[in-house]
């Protein structure tokens, strides 16, 4: 034992001291960044996604808008390809890229605090910013009257500088008026976020709301109800930045500058600012008629419920025998029920549509015929005296008919246990249509965002590995009595329960680097959840190893057992089965932790989710996607868990 | 008397202040049955598990089949030295401390395809032995769990026979059954004494005890109180507390469990 772990920590240290070596010999050649991008032949940008229409994802996945046009034009006039990295805001602002990516084209404005880590070149285009409030407003018409009112923006940005009175801009930009005075800010993670609380009503949450006017004009003409008040109060000037800690960097400068210029002169930065911004927006995606999905799938969806309902009626006379039917309640209830959930909810679209009455009945009619016949065949299946079957029972000897009686207890609470359920999924779907929801966006995004599950899954996979093969050793080293092992997997425990989640994906995506570790994001992230939860799991795992009893223990001994052997044949077994459950919260759990990694820009189900949902000011359509899909996959899980306990339990005492 | 195969010289055992065992000497001749009687907190477990070093002495030398323990040593070679006890003196407890999460037949081959090393096949041969031998035979696939008290603790005793031990260590064997179900395990025991196993028994098994046991040990406050034939100690105890402790234990059904 005592030299596994010298071994080990040897081998760290090595593997610590090795690291800063090989980055040290690449930092002593000291050649402009250009040199680099051009031997390289390529420009890694940073742009944040969450900014329509400067940069943001399209349906097909790829990045598109402004910034992006603008950093593919300055990658051919420079002669090489461009690759795009899309962390978020935070990281691009705060410097310090480690060579992740080498320069930053997205609107970004410099400040005094980002130029001490940043270099910016000359400013490629201004953008106005603008107050904005809700259209029943009657109030605000000129700056004093924002006093005592509370506006929302975006933390950090410059429009937070600006309501606090420190913005100074750069690059030529001009302060039209001073901020209002006695004006109380709420700051958001973003943008839309604002948008989103200003739109649920004048004085609601926000009186007013300030940021850049393009987005306003969007949300606007996508029938929000906000209007632009006041005059520009700025425009911000904008440019590229770059990295200063990326070592010599004038002459890779000098060149964006003279791109810039260059785009000015030939018009590009115009024509594409036309583009983008001009009346020419993109057309927003046309939208459907909300129920074209329903005159697709309702010709399947009254087929299923014909078929099950016919099934179903070959069961009422199957139960009346006394088939195996009824010994399989759960089979039963989902082949009947599940149709008719589905039935549920087209038929309270369809009648609820903005459509004639003729058309919501030609719709949802033969639906709703469909769902009653079903819900007519469940009622009888269920019936006690369906079940009991009272002609052929009485033949049977007392202990059949207690057993059937039994038997059929249970599968009516199975099938009440899901009509249950199926009422607060009714319930719920109620309420979401009453945060009028737009489905026809939910459904043209769904692919998009559900193709970040697999990485959630496999982030979440890998991570439940290392945590548990962690959280063995930790609760082997917490039992030791040798005091190095014991030592540093207290230490861990305790440095790793003791610190957020969050603080330690950053740690190991941003403070690594700078030890030379740089590790690809997914494997930063895998790292920080898995040891994160390797922590918790370590004391689910000693609580296990302690709960199986001394006598084991004892009795492993008598039979002169080693300590390792008694560890491995007779602990570890009872252990496993005693923390299942505990494990198993853990595992649910980090399945939507798993989300955290996003803030390195690891493009899984959440950041989809939530970068969508910003881009478009529908966040709540997107969260939903990816909350069913936990929740989903949660089921699913439990079920697996489930099965296991049993199977665990065969040799449980009684 | 033939070469002793259990040799105890001035045992002790400390729990921190507490003074539980004060020093018994013992020497067992090869298929002797010991049986050590007394009341609770006497010392009676805590010596039987120093046997087999479950319980660390505190002082003192144990001889057990030629090997050689004294209190206080540390190190591999001892480590070696205390498995080699093991695997020659099988324990049966008071609570079985069978393992759930296998059947009879996987508690009994466990420690012999573990510990010696024997291939499965020959360790489940020796099993099926072992089992039919406490007359369990049937029960081989059953978990612990859906068997009676007294047949777990045949299958705890089978288990400790397929070591093919020398001696056997009996601590309370039968406490923690029914009163119905202690019969099934004493026959067993009584069985093996009469094939000649060395045993050591902590009990209060009177029947047991004055049938097969050829001394009979009262102790008390950690030292041997009286020590004889069954029928000194029965019919003619010497010592006062003896003569209390019989009384209380022949007339006034079980006493505490020690």
């Amino acid at each position: 034992m005592n030299r596994v772990f010298v071994a080990l920590g040897l081998s760290v240290l090595v593997f610590l001291a090795a690291f800063p070596c090989g980055s040290g010999v690449l930092a002593g050649e000291a050649t402009d960044m250009l040199d680099e991008v051009m031997a390289a032949g390529k420009l890694v940008v940073a742009t944040d996604a969450n900014y329509y229409p400067q940069s943001f994802i399209r349906k097909d996945g790829q990045l598109d808008g402004f910034d992006v046009d603008v950093a593919k034009e300055v990658g051919r006039r420079l002669g090489v390809e461009v690759k795009f990295e899309t962390p978020d805001w935070d990281f691009i602002e705060a410097g310090r890229w480690q060579r992740r990516f080498d320069v930053s084209i997205g609107s970004m404005a410099p400040t005094a605090a980002r130029e001490k880590v940043l270099w910016f070149t000359n400013t490629y285009y201004c953008c106005p910013a603008a107050f904005v409030v809700h259209r029943d407003n009657t109030t605000i018409r000129e700056l004093g009257d924002l006093a005592g009112r509370t506006v929302g923006l975006c933390g950090g940005a410059t429009y937070h500088a600006y309501m606090e009175g420190r913005l100074v801009l750069r690059g030529g930009g001009r302060i039209h008026y001073d901020p209002p005075a006695g004006v109380q800010i709420q700051t958001y993670k973003s943008d839309s976020e604002a948008l989103q609380a200003l739109q649920l009503g004048d004085g609601v949450r926000l009186d007013a709301a300030l940021m850049a006017q393009p987005m306003l004009e969007r949300v606007i003409k996508d029938q929000w109800p906000l209007r632009i008040v006041l005059k520009p109060p700025f425009y911000e000037t904008l440019s590229f930045a770059l990295d200063q800690e990326r070592g010599p960097s004038a002459k890779m400068l000098a060149r964006l500058n003279e791109i810039i210029a260059a785009m000015h002169k030939h018009g590009t930065l115009s024509d594409l600012s036309e583009k983008w911004y001009g009346g020419d927006f993109v057309p927003p995606p046309e939208l459907k008629p909300p129920l074209l999905w329903l005159r697709t799938m309702g010709p399947f969806l009254a087929a299923l419920m014909l078929l099950t309902g016919i099934v179903g009626a070959f069961c009422l006379r199957g139960v009346r025998k006394r088939s195996a039917w009824t010994q399989r309640p759960l089979t039963l209830g989902i082949s009947l029920l599940t149709p008719l959930v589905a039935s549920v909810l087209p038929i309270v679209e369809s009648l609820t549509a903005k459509y004639s009455w003729n058309e919501r009945l030609w719709l949802g009619l033969p639906l709703l015929a469909l769902a009653a016949w079903h819900g007519w065949v469940v009622y009888a299946l269920t019936r006690p005296s369906a079940l009991a079957a009272p002609e052929a029972a009485a033949a049977l000897p007392l202990a059949e008919r207690l057993m059937a009686a039994r038997r059929d207890a249970r599968a009516r609470f199975a099938l009440f246990t899901a009509a249950v359920c199926l009422a607060i999924l009714i319930a719920l779907y109620g309420a979401l249509r009453t945060f009028r929801l737009d489905v026809s966006f939910m459904s043209e995004w769904f692919p998009y965002v559900m193709g970040g599950a697999s990485l959630t899954l496999l982030v979440s996979a890998l991570s439940i590995a290392l945590a548990s093969a962690l959280a063995l050793a930790g609760a082997l080293g917490r039992l030791s009595k040798n005091p190095t092992a014991y030592g540093i997997s207290s230490f861990y425990v305790s440095l790793f329960r003791g610190t957020p989640l969050i603080l330690q994906i950053y740690i190991c995506y941003f403070a690594l680097p700078q030890l030379g570790i740089i590790l690809p994001a997914v494997v930063a992230g895998v790292i920080a959840l898995g040891a994160n939860y390797g922590a918790y799991m370590t004391e689910i795992f000693r609580a296990g190893v302690e709960a199986v009893g001394k006598g084991q223990v004892e009795a492993a001994h008598a039979l002169g057992m080693t300590r390792a052997q008694t560890l491995r044949r007779i602990v570890l077994p009872q252990a496993f089965r005693i923390v299942i459950p505990a494990v198993g919260n853990e595992f649910v759990a980090m399945l939507k932790d798993s989300a955290l990694v996003g803030v390195m820009g690891v493009h899984d189900l959440m950041w989809r989710a939530q970068t969508v949902g910003r881009q478009n000011c529908k966040s709540l359509e997107v969260l939903l996607i990816a909350g069913a899909f936990y929740w989903v996959l949660t089921i699913l899980f439990q079920r697996a868990q489930g099965s296991l306990e049993a199977r665990m339990a065969k040799g449980e005492r009684r | 008397m033939p070469e002793p195969i259990i040799q105890v010289r001035g045992l002790h055992k400390y729990y921190d202040q507490l003074h539980v065992v004060r020093g018994v000497d013992l020497d067992m001749a090869p298929g002797e049955v010991v049986v050590i009687i007394g009341p609770s907190g006497g010392g009676k477990s805590t010596f039987l598990r120093c046997l087999n070093l479950l319980e660390e002495p505190s002082a003192g030398r144990l001889v057990v089949d030629g090997i050689v323990i004294d209190a206080g040593e540390s190190g591999k070679e001892r480590h070696g030295h205390v498995r080699e006890i093991r695997k020659r003196a099988g324990m049966v407890f008071q609570h079985f401390n069978l393992f759930p999460h296998m059947t009879a037949l996987g508690n009994v081959i466990e420690a012999p395809i573990t510990v010696k090393g024997v291939d499965r096949k020959a360790a489940v041969a020796k099993a099926e032995e072992c089992l039919a031998w406490v007359g369990l035979s049937e029960k081989r696939d059953e978990y612990p769990s859906r068997l009676s008290g007294g047949q777990q603790q045949r299958v705890a005793i089978a288990r400790a026979l397929a070591m093919e031990p020398k001696i056997m260590l009996f601590d309370e064997p039968t406490s923690a059954l029914d009163p119905e179900l202690i019969g099934e395990v004493v026959a067993v025991m009584e069985r093996l004494a009469k094939e000649g196993m060395t045993m050591v028994v902590v009990s209060h098994e009177i029947h047991f005890a004055r049938d097969v046991a050829h001394r009979v040990i009262f102790m008390d406050g950690g030292v041997w109180g009286e020590m004889g034939t069954p029928e000194q100690i029965f019919t003619a105890p010497t010592q006062e507390r003896t003569r209390q402790f019989l009384a209380r234990i022949l007339h006034g059904g079980k006493p505490g469990r020690a």
